[in-house]
């Protein structure tokens, strides 16, 4: 048990970034509304039922796996950690 | 067993703590009054995305008019794509939906010292932090013969609205094999795509209704934003660079416009060429408008500097400058951007009041243009702080459409449409 709890602090430790980066997916994601509106509309509903499927999507955006007109371009402007923290902050 | 999302977030506020804790400052609750003038993108964004953040937060808007009419779309009206009334947007829903005290009046004079603005009513409004957002005024003085008084004879049509009208009046009853001037603007200027869109969509109407007619594009500038899209594009649609081309596009910074005879609607460069035109469209040199100007909130070359992490005037404390009218670059003058900054300069406002450190900012833009109804380009940028607290473009990331295939050019093309009415409800709504 105390074990567990010293291997927890150090998981926050190292992990306490999250909380920086949990606060730019708020900024990130302001920014994703002035396209997809506050309700993201317009992106497939399937992509946004879980922060790992839209995290994947961005990435994949970011990598060019997956082509698209606009998406290539922005996702670039982010690094994986922001990427990340946006789609926790718009899946949550 | 936690799921993954419950331990980001229980490791994230329990973080927050570890850091909050670690601050000698407590979070303020406030009660503090925030005046927005100016009613556009960035105003209407700024207090909306105040409120909220933080609806504790009093937020007085401040602008003139009943109703805004969006630019973004404007050139749509003269193809015909869109009327100018669905391009109009009331204040009331804005104000309603977010607490947002709205008045119809005019700034006529900002008081840094005293932290005031009086109307135009004589009334005085006291603010905590204020946010100008008022756009862009013309450079009279850069022409000859021409000025505010006769812009019903030949409308610069860039505030969208009776401009709009009339422009797309004179185009209807232009005969065919009429001439259609369009003087282009000096950098730095509201919208750089925006008059080759212009040149674009008119030329889409006066290909199908009166296909003798031409368009001439004089321009102040060597190079435009999107150009290899858009003469692509006009290439492909209007003929562009063969003898009967819809377009044509003369670049004279050397030579540029100096004066305007408004009865017979003709031009005449500084060597002393002469354009005669039968719809004349000069889009004027532009700066910040008038209330920056006159209340010192602008530089020597027009516009307004802020700080570009916090859009707070470099001239004046407790004011911010955002939108067309304040000094961004490398963000563009566009509605897009104004949105942008608003929601940066709200982040920041909140955490000036609150006096707690403002997280670090990020900008999206997105320019849209329509060559033909279902051909459409694009220009995008991501922007972030570099270490000297300055906007820069993040590399590697934006561009133009990145490719002219027929789909793309059209899958570009719905975006635009859907990116119009989302931005609208993002910032008004």
């Amino acid at each position: 048990m105390k074990k567990s709890f010293i291997k927890l602090i150090i998981l926050l430790l190292f992990t306490s970034s999250n909380s920086i980066a949990d606060v730019s997916g708020k900024v990130i994601a302001y920014a994703c509304y002035s396209c997809h509106g506050k309700n993201l509309t317009n992106i497939d509903q399937s992509i946004i039922v879980s922060a790992e499927k839209l995290e994947n999507t961005l990435l994949a955006f970011k990598s060019n796996t997956k082509p698209s007109t606009i998406m290539n371009r922005i996702t670039k402007g982010f690094s994986d950690a922001e990427l990340k923290a946006v789609a926790i902050y718009l899946t949550d | 067993m936690i799921s993954r999302r419950q331990f980001i977030k229980l490791t994230s506020s329990t973080a927050g703590l570890l850091v909050s804790g670690c601050q000698t400052k407590l979070i303020k609750s406030t009660s503090a009054h925030v005046v927005v003038i100016g009613g556009g993108f960035g105003g209407a964004t700024a207090a909306k995305t105040i409120k909220k953040l933080d609806p504790s937060i009093r937020v007085t808007l401040i602008e003139p008019k009943s109703h805004y009419v969006t630019c973004p779309g404007s050139n749509w009206v003269l193809a015909g794509f869109k009327s100018l009334k669905s391009l109009a947007v009331s204040y009331q829903q804005l104000s309603k939906k977010y607490d947002i005290k709205l008045i119809h009046d005019k700034v006529t004079f900002i008081n840094p010292d005293k932290r005031s603005v009086t109307l135009s009513t004589g009334n005085t409004i006291n603010y905590d932090r204020l946010i100008v957002s008022p756009g862009i005024d013309f450079r009279w003085d850069a022409i000859d013969g021409h000025n505010q008084s006769s812009t019903d004879l030949i409308p610069h049509a860039w505030k969208a609205g009776v401009q709009t009208e009339i422009l797309n009046n004179q185009l209807q009853n232009m005969p065919d094999g009429g001439k259609v001037i369009i003087c282009a603007p000096p950098n730095p200027f509201r919208c750089p795509p925006g008059p080759y869109e212009r040149a674009s969509l008119i030329a889409h109407y006066l290909k199908r209704y009166k296909p003798k007619s031409k368009i001439i594009i004089l321009d102040a500038k060597t190079q435009f934003s999107k150009q290899s899209l858009f003469m692509e594009g006009w290439r492909k649609h209007y003929g562009f660079g063969s003898s009967n081309s819809l377009i044509e596009w003369h670049s004279i910074p050397d030579n540029p416009v100096v004066k305007i005879d408004i009865k017979n609607k003709r031009v005449e460069t500084d060597f002393g060429d002469i354009f005669n035109a039968d719809v004349l469209n000069y889009i004027p040199a532009q700066k910040a408008a008038h209330i920056a100007q006159s209340s010192g909130l602008c530089n020597d070359s027009g516009w307004c500097p802020v700080n570009h992490k916090t859009s707070e005037s470099t001239l004046y404390q407790n004011i911010h400058v955002i939108g067309d009218a304040s000094i961004q670059s490398p963000i563009p003058k566009s509605a897009f951007a104004a949105n942008a900054e608003a929601k940066v300069c709200a982040f920041a406002v909140i955490s000036l009041l609150k006096e707690i450190d403002m997280i670090d900012p990020v900008w999206i833009n997105t320019c849209y243009s329509l060559i033909t109804a279902d051909q459409g380009i694009s220009v995008a940028m991501v922007y972030k702080l570099n270490p000297q607290g300055k906007i820069t473009k993040v590399k590697g990331a934006g561009g133009i459409t990145p490719n002219s295939k027929e789909e793309t050019l059209s899958l570009e093309a719905n975006y635009a449409k859907q990116w119009l009415p989302n931005i609208i409800g993002d910032s008004f709504t």
